[in-house]
C-alpha cells in the first residue's frame, strides 16, 4: 500500500476509531493515544493491508483489543474512582443541562454495567451505525450471535433503567434508597 | 406518529430485528417533544444514542496529527537503527583494538625481556666501532689470562706424579721374587 493510498483510505478512519476508543476509555487523551498507536501499527503493516477484506473492521478490532488491554492494565490499580464519581457525575449533569444529560448519564451507566462483547456491540450498532455484517467482521463473530447479543443488551439496558430510575421491578426500593444516600 | 407503529418498531428494535432505516424512524420520533410516558426508558436510550452519535461525528479529525506521529516514529526507528549500526561498528573496532593491544602486551610478557633489548648503533663510524670492539675484547681476554696465570702451580703436581714412575722398578724387583713360591710348595710336600 502506497503512502498516498494509506493517507487517503486509512487515516480518515481515525474519527471512528477515536469515538470507539473514547467509549472504552472514558478519557479523550487516552483514546487519542490509542488511536495513534493503532495507526502506527497499521502503517507498519501497510504492505499486508490489501489482504484484508475490510481494513476498517481490522482497525476497529485492533482498537477494541488495545482498549481492553489498557483497561485490564488500569484495573490492576485498585481504584474505585469510577464508582465513587457516579453520584457526583449525576449531580453535575442535573445542574448543567437537565433532561438530556441526565438521560445520557443514566444510559451510560447502564451500558457500563453490561458485559463484553454486548457493550461493544451496542456501541457499534447504536452509536457508530455499523450493520450486523460489519460488526461481525470487527468482532469476528457470527451475524446471528450478534443479533441475539444486541437484543439482550438493549433489553438489559432498558430493564436497568426502569429498575433504577423509574421504580419498576422488585429492586426499586433498594436502588431508590441507594440513590437518596 | 402512530403509537402502535412505534411500539411495534420498538419491539423489533429490542429483538435486534429492526433495520437501520427503522431505527432511524425511532430516533427521529424520540427527538420530538410529544413522547408518551410509556416510552420513558426508551426515550432515554434514544436520547443517549443521538447524543453519542453527535459527539462521534463532532470528534476532531486527527489525520494530520497521526501522519506526523507516524513520520516521527519512523525517523526515531531509523535513527535507532543507524545508531545501533554505529554501536555495532564501534564494538567491532573496540574488539580489534583490544586484540591488537593485548597481542603486543602479551608478546613482551610471554617471550621475556630478552627480546625487548633494543639494538641500536652507538657508533656512527664502523671503523671506530671495530676498534672499540677490539679494545673491549682485548681487555676481556687480558682478564681471562690473569685468571689462568693463577693456575700455573698445577705443573708442580705433575712433577711429583712423574717421580712416582720409579715405582715401576720396584714392581720389577717383586716379580724377581716370584720363584719363592716354589719353595713354598716344597715346604708343603715336606710337611706331608
Amino acid at each position: 500500500m502506497t503512502e498516498e493510498v494509506f493517507k487517503q483510505d486509512i487515516i480518515p478512519l481515525n474519527q471512528k476509531l477515536l469515538g470507539f476508543a473514547n467509549r472504552f476509555m472514558n478519557d479523550f487523551d487516552d483514546a487519542k493515544d490509542i488511536v495513534q498507536e493503532i495507526f502506527i501499527k497499521l502503517w507498519s503493516m501497510r504492505n499486508e493491508l490489501e489482504k484484508y477484506n475490510s481494513v476498517e473492521a481490522l482497525a476497529m478490532r485492533m482498537t477494541r483489543n488495545l482498549c481492553l488491554d489498557k483497561i485490564k492494565l488500569k484495573k490492576t490499580i485498585p481504584l474505585n474512582g469510577a464508582i465513587k464519581e457516579e453520584p457526583h457525575d449525576d449531580q453535575i449533569a442535573k445542574e448543567r443541562n437537565g433532561e438530556i444529560n441526565i438521560a445520557v448519564q443514566r444510559v451510560k451507566k447502564s451500558i457500563e454495567r453490561l458485559d463484553e462483547p454486548q457493550k461493544t456491540i451496542m456501541q457499534l450498532r447504536d452509536i457508530q451505525g455499523y450493520d450486523y455484517e460489519e460488526i461481525g467482521q470487527i468482532l469476528n463473530m457470527n451475524v446471528n450471535t450478534i443479533r441475539v447479543s444486541l437484543s439482550r443488551a438493549r433489553k438489559k439496558v432498558k430493564a436497568d433503567l426502569l429498575n433504577n430510575y423509574y421504580n419498576y421491578g422488585s429492586e426499586k426500593n433498594k436502588s431508590s434508597v441507594r440513590e437518596i444516600l | 406518529m402512530d403509537l402502535k407503529k412505534i411500539k411495534a418498531l420498538l419491539e423489533k428494535y429490542y429483538n435486534g430485528d429492526a433495520t437501520i432505516e427503522e431505527e432511524e424512524i425511532l430516533k427521529n420520533y424520540f427527538q420530538g417533544n410529544e413522547i408518551s410516558d410509556e416510552f420513558i426508558a426508551d426515550k432515554d436510550i434514544f436520547m443517549y444514542n443521538s447524543f453519542e452519535s453527535n459527539i462521534q461525528s463532532s470528534l476532531p479529525d486527527l489525520s494530520n496529527e497521526i501522519w506526523e506521529n507516524i513520520k516521527n516514529q519512523e525517523s526515531i526507528i531509523n535513527r535507532k537503527r543507524s545508531r545501533s549500526l554505529n554501536y555495532m561498528m564501534l564494538r567491532v573496532a573496540a574488539g580489534f583494538a583490544i586484540l591488537f593491544s593485548s597481542y603486543f602486551l602479551l608478546k613482551n610478557h610471554i617471550f621475556g625481556e630478552a627480546q625487548t633489548i633494543q639494538y641500536t648503533d652507538t657508533y656512527k663510524n664502523p671503523e671506530q666501532a671495530y676498534h672499540e670492539t677490539k679494545k673491549t675484547l682485548l681487555y676481556v681476554s687480558q682478564l681471562l689470562n690473569r685468571g689462568t696465570n693463577h693456575l700455573e702451580p698445577i705443573h708442580k703436581i705433575e712433577d711429583g706424579a712423574s717421580k712416582l714412575k720409579s715405582l715401576s722398578s720396584f714392581n720389577d724387583g717383586l716379580k724377581e721374587l716370584d720363584p719363592i713360591k716354589k719353595y713354598n710348595i716344597a715346604d708343603k710336600y715336606i710337611k706331608q
